[in-house]
């Protein structure tokens, strides 16, 4: 090229970038630093963040459309909902990053992460609103209530989600040791369980978890005696993981882990694996959320293996005590909050309310009429489509009744999943655990690690049980012996 | 080149300054304010209303907790092994490369080798993960086959930085060998007719010619690279951890995410960055003074 | 002449070993995602055939009404930031590699130090907001408009440009700019090469920033849409997430099987860039040199 032509390319390059640069920028934001509307043409605009929602999801924009429409209708609210876009995947990431900017939404969903911004001031105390309520009160469980007095901040009127172990029915009727399992679930019990399993061929082992054995311990801690996270012993509280009963039961962890009835790779498995191998009849049991995720893992089960692969809930291992887990009341691990900064609070509230009353639990459980649910001789019957993709995205109460009452043919969950959802209502009992204070909260995590390691090294046999001794030790080192004060001190 | 006055010199050279401005435009808005604003480390963050100045409190938090010697030893301990055994590789990848002749064999080679680095850790992990598998993954079928027995290398303490090391390497080697490869095209030809008309070997041709050319590429790399010492792979690390190997793979990246960036402690993150950018400035601005006094060559 | 051959031939082993390391793996993957799912339990860990033919991973990610435009979305981030990013760290690298000024010691130790130290993410997000970048591709690209480290990586090859031909031109009477665009890019064509690859992949990658900064879905690059695909956390994500998604359909799908189909369809675009960079990557850029 001659050095003219290379000028004039050099120059025509810098202005093709220069205007494609351009180009770029001027996809500008419409404005979204500043304060959002809070009233159009009459009606009042909530923000809302949920999980999973956008305006770019066709079914979450039908939703919040319908629920205007409702709102409408029973309420007389004229109410316009502004979704925050958040993309999947990364909610609790994002969210931060919007809320630590100063956009706070009206209403917001969280996963997590939501302690630091009720400690600015930020979330709406919301116990008198609740205390106001038309319905609200009256659908909170046992749980929420404990919840809600220590931390006001959030809402999530739902069944607890602990998991539960499953197996597939046709098994359990191959199973010489079913019965006694079923009747009296002892340790001994399970184990000869899975064993039989195994030597059956059904399954090349008998349970398997995903990364570490908090799985496991929903079915077995109880047994061994741990059954809150502070246990009573002869000179005042102890944490559970450094307990006797803890030993116990790492011990038979390891026993599990030796004899392959534990899946060699647990330490390794990712969920998805974890759920595959259930399918592929690798693993015998798994351990899975009571409710919609029990409904799907019995579904994958039935259309990998056959109608005969639905799924039966095992009860928890039964010894000192038995229950699949002490539930934590400190606070609710996730929920609904409304801002405090939000100039449409009450109206958020009253949208919540709605939700809890008869018109609006029918919204919310059942979907949209003639499309989800069909009435049918007087019964609620529900479509393929609502079992395919409904989800409620607030309140579940214990045991709704709607006007008319729905078909037995066509529960809201699975078998299954309503089996599991009721074992674990049934078993429920309050936690004793307490919030770590700030100060404590690396020194905590290094104390949960330590038990991580010793646990895994335990069970997979590279120490022996031996040394529980001397990880005990570690553990009131590294500042167990301060945390255990401040326990005995705080728990009642 | 004297200096003239300042004036003058502007007026002659405004060119340059021209040329100069959009860089530097770039650099003051999008990161000289920013890390201006890393005094968020000395701060409390209030979302409604000022922040609050707290001093040295997120970094006393971040030094006083006892993992943090931990982690520290970690990230030291892996750093230098990914130095020692990785940095090497790609240097001998592009030598190896360049003895090929110019044809199909070569552009696969090149092709094939760089793909590794499209991938995310996630995916590798998964990768390695079931390659290393003690039941039936690809290096241990091979370890059987020469009679040894099974080694779980993921929950092995002892043999995870290898891991760690030799994913990465598997990742990077072919990435990293285009840069060399690059520099070494730059080599003039005539070099190496001379030195092959004199009766040079493939390897004295490397040994006189090639690799001294790479040095100064190599030496700018070498520096740049200790000013992420104190990174040692989050991603990686993150996606690899499991229980057993806690203790002796987590870096002080992965320990701040765990406490701070979960519970939106963006101060305390912030005081970490600063302790990691502070090390490793020292890092590069040591050994390239050192460097240049030494070899002549450095950084710049 | 033998022993010419022979290091010829342990070098060719040597790297094709090397690439099967490599290859392997890869071909995996590819394998997996072609499967039947119900089949693809049978493929090992080294497997590369695939069991049993079925697209239907492919079919469930094309379905997505995202797909199309954020490819188009990626390519168009990716070759509007490449050429920016090359453009402004040749200039950049040239003024500082090859010229002196008052302050350029002070410039470059800055310059160390903007590598080093990474500001939190609020720092960012609020610098891009106050900027009103949000929702705008200008955060996406502007982010790393000029890694550091690439340009002294730059710079280092422009050093290594002979001063003779910089004396001639200058006597020529050339300019500055002349000289950059004239001599410094045409002689240093594999550095930029590889550096426009570097940035270009880097580009493509893009996710973590792309969610954060870009809220309108039509503004999602690749990888976004796709990671909706590879679930995080349980399957009722997935059924949410994915139009169309039935538990009927879920239960036939394999996550292992989906979840690599979405690599092979983010990483194909790439690979077929390849042959264009190579051609930069052959002999004789040096020619048109001075002759020592």
């Amino acid at each position: 090229m001659g050095g003219i032509e290379m000028k004039r390319f050099a120059w025509l390059w810098l202005f093709g970038l220069l205007t494609l640069f351009l180009v770029a920028c001027s996809d500008k934001a419409e404005e979204e630093g500043s304060k959002p509307e809070t009233t159009k043409d009459g009606k009042t605009v909530l923000t809302i963040a949920y999980k999973d929602d956008g305006p770019s999801s066709e079914a979450s924009v039908k939703y919040y459309d319908a629920l205007e429409e409702a709102l409408k209708k029973y309420r007389d609210l004229d109410v316009e909902f502004n979704i925050v876009e958040i993309a999947q995947g990364d909610y609790a990431e994002k969210l931060n990053l919007l809320l630590y900017s100063g956009e706070i939404p009206d209403i917001i969903y969280f996963q997590g992460s939501d302690e630091q911004i009720a400690a600015q001031g930020l979330l709406e105390d919301l116990t008198p609103y609740i205390e106001g309520s038309e319905y609200l009160k009256d659908i909170l469980y046992e749980h929420n209530v404990t919840r809600l007095e220590n931390y006001p901040y959030l809402l999530w009127v739902k069944p607890i989600n602990h998991k539960v172990p499953v197996v597939r029915t046709d098994f359990l009727e191959q199973l010489t040791t079913s019965e006694s399992l079923l009747a009296d679930p002892t340790v001994e019990n399970y184990k000869a369980f899975f064993q039989e399993m195994v030597d059956k061929g059904l399954s090349e082992y008998g349970v398997t978890v995903a990364g570490d054995i908090a799985e496991l311990d929903f079915i077995f801690n109880r047994a061994f005696g741990v059954t809150s996270t502070w246990l009573e012993g002869k000179e005042g509280y102890v944490y559970k993981k450094v307990s006797e009963a803890e030993k116990s039961k790492l011990a038979f962890y390891a026993e599990l882990y030796a004899e392959g009835l534990l899946d060699n790779q647990y330490l390794t498995k990712q969920w998805d694996v974890k759920e595959d191998d259930f399918y592929n009849n690798k693993a015998g049991v798994i351990v899975g959320t009571n409710g919609k995720v029990i409904d799907l893992y019995n579904t994958r089960t039935k259309a990998v293996n056959g109608e005969s692969a639905e799924l039966t809930v095992l009860p928890s291992a039964k010894g000192v005590s038995s229950g699949y887990a002490a539930t934590s009341v400190t606070k609710e691990p996730r929920g609904i909050a409304i801002s405090s900064q939000s100039p449409n609070k009450n109206i958020a509230f009253e949208i919540l309310d709605f939700l809890a009353s008869p018109e609006g639990m029918k919204f919310e459980l059942l979907g949209y009429e003639g499309e989800h649910y069909i009435l049918h001789n007087g019964e609620i019957e529900l479509t393929d489509k609502f079992y395919s993709e409904w989800v409620s995205r607030f309140w579940e109460p214990q045991d709704v009744k709607f006007d008319t009452p729905l078909s037995s043919e066509t529960p809201l969950l699975s078998p299954p999943g309503q089996a599991s959802t009721n074992a674990i209502v049934e078993s429920y009992v309050a936690d004793n655990d307490f919030s770590i204070p700030e100060e404590y909260i690396s020194q905590w995590d290094a104390m949960e690690n330590l038990y991580k390691e010793y646990a895994a090294d335990i069970i997979t046999g590279k120490i022996s049980i031996d040394e529980f001794e001397q990880f005990v030790d570690e553990w009131y080192a590294a500042g167990g012996e301060e945390i255990t004060k401040l326990a005995n001190e705080t728990v009642k | 080149m004297r200096r003239k006055s300042s004036l003058k010199h502007l007026r002659k050279d405004w060119i340059l300054y021209l040329m100069l401005l959009p860089g530097m435009l770039y650099f003051i808005i999008f990161h000289i304010i920013p890390i201006v604003n890393m005094k968020l480390a000395f701060q409390d963050y209030k979302i409604i209303g000022d922040n609050v100045w707290v001093g040295l409190k997120h970094f006393h938090l971040l030094f006083s907790s006892p993992a943090f010697k931990d982690v520290l030893t970690n990230t030291v301990i892996i750093s230098t092994m990914k130095i020692i055994f990785i940095f090497p590789i790609p240097i001998i990848v592009s030598l190896l490369v360049n003895e090929l002749r110019f044809g199909p064999f070569r552009k696969y080679v090149q092709s094939i080798s760089y793909l590794p680095h499209f991938l995310s850790w996630v995916v590798i992990a998964g990768i390695w993960i079931s390659l290393l598998n003690p039941v039936d993954g690809g290096a241990n079928v091979i370890r059987n086959f020469f009679q040894l027995p099974s080694l779980d290398y993921m929950t092995s303490k002892e043999h995870i930085r290898w891991v760690l090391v030799y994913s990465e390497m598997w990742r990077s080697a072919g990435w990293d060998s285009i840069l060399y490869l690059a520099a070494i095209l730059k080599i003039n030809p005539s070099l190496y007719e001379a030195a092959r008309i004199d009766g040079a070997s493939t390897l004295q041709q490397m040994r006189y010619i090639t690799i001294p050319s790479l040095m100064s590429t190599v030496i700018t790399l070498f520096i740049l690279n200790l000013g992420f010492f104190m990174s040692a792979g989050f991603d990686q690390v993150f996606n690899l951890m499991n229980d057993s190997v806690l203790s002796v793979i987590d870096i002080l990246d992965t320990y701040v995410y765990r406490i701070g960036i979960l519970n939106g402690q963006y101060s305390y993150a912030t005081a970490a960055s600063l302790f990691k950018g502070v090390i490793g400035l020292i890092l590069i601005l040591g050994t390239h003074f050192l460097s240049k006094r030494i070899t002549g060559k450095g950084v710049w | 002449m033998k022993h010419f051959s022979m290091s010829k031939t342990i070098i060719q082993c040597i790297l094709f070993l090397f690439t099967l390391a490599v290859l392997i793996p890869l071909l995996n993957i590819l394998a997996m995602s072609l499967s039947d799912p119900n089949r693809v339990n049978e493929l090992s860990g080294l497997g590369v055939i695939p069991k049993g033919f079925s697209l239907i991973n492919f079919e469930i990610i094309m379905s997505n009404p995202f797909i199309l435009k954020s490819i188009f979305n990626s390519v168009f981030i990716t070759i509007v930031g490449t050429l920016l990013n090359i453009f402004l760290t040749a200039i950049t690298a040239y003024v500082l590699a090859r010229t002196e000024f008052v302050g350029k010691r002070l410039v470059l130790v800055v310059l160390i130090a903007i590598m080093v130290f990474e500001p939190s993410m609020i720092t960012e997000y609020l610098l891009m907001k106050d900027l009103h970048l949000l929702n705008s591709y200008a955060a996406v690209i502007l982010y790393k408009a000029i890694n550091v480290y690439y340009l002294f990586i730059l710079m280092r090859f422009f050093q290594e440009v002979p001063n003779s031909i910089l004396e001639a031109a200058k006597i020529d009477g050339a300019g500055h700019f002349r000289i950059f665009t004239q001599i410094m890019l045409p002689l240093s064509k594999p550095a930029l090469a590889t550096l426009a690859l570097f940035y270009g992949v880097y580009h493509w990658n893009e996710y973590f920033r792309a969610t954060i900064y870009l809220s309108d879905p039509n503004k999602w690059p690749l990888q976004v849409v796709l990671r909706q695909f590879v679930v995080t956390q349980d399957n009722t994500t997935l059924l949410k997430g994915v139009e169309g998604m039935t538990p009927e359909l879920l239960a036939t799908l394999d996550f292992g099987s989906l979840q690599s189909a979405t690599i092979v369809v983010a990483v194909i675009p790439m690979l077929l860039l390849y042959p264009l960079i190579l051609k930069y990557f052959t002999k004789g850029t040096m020619d048109g040199g001075v002759k020592e």
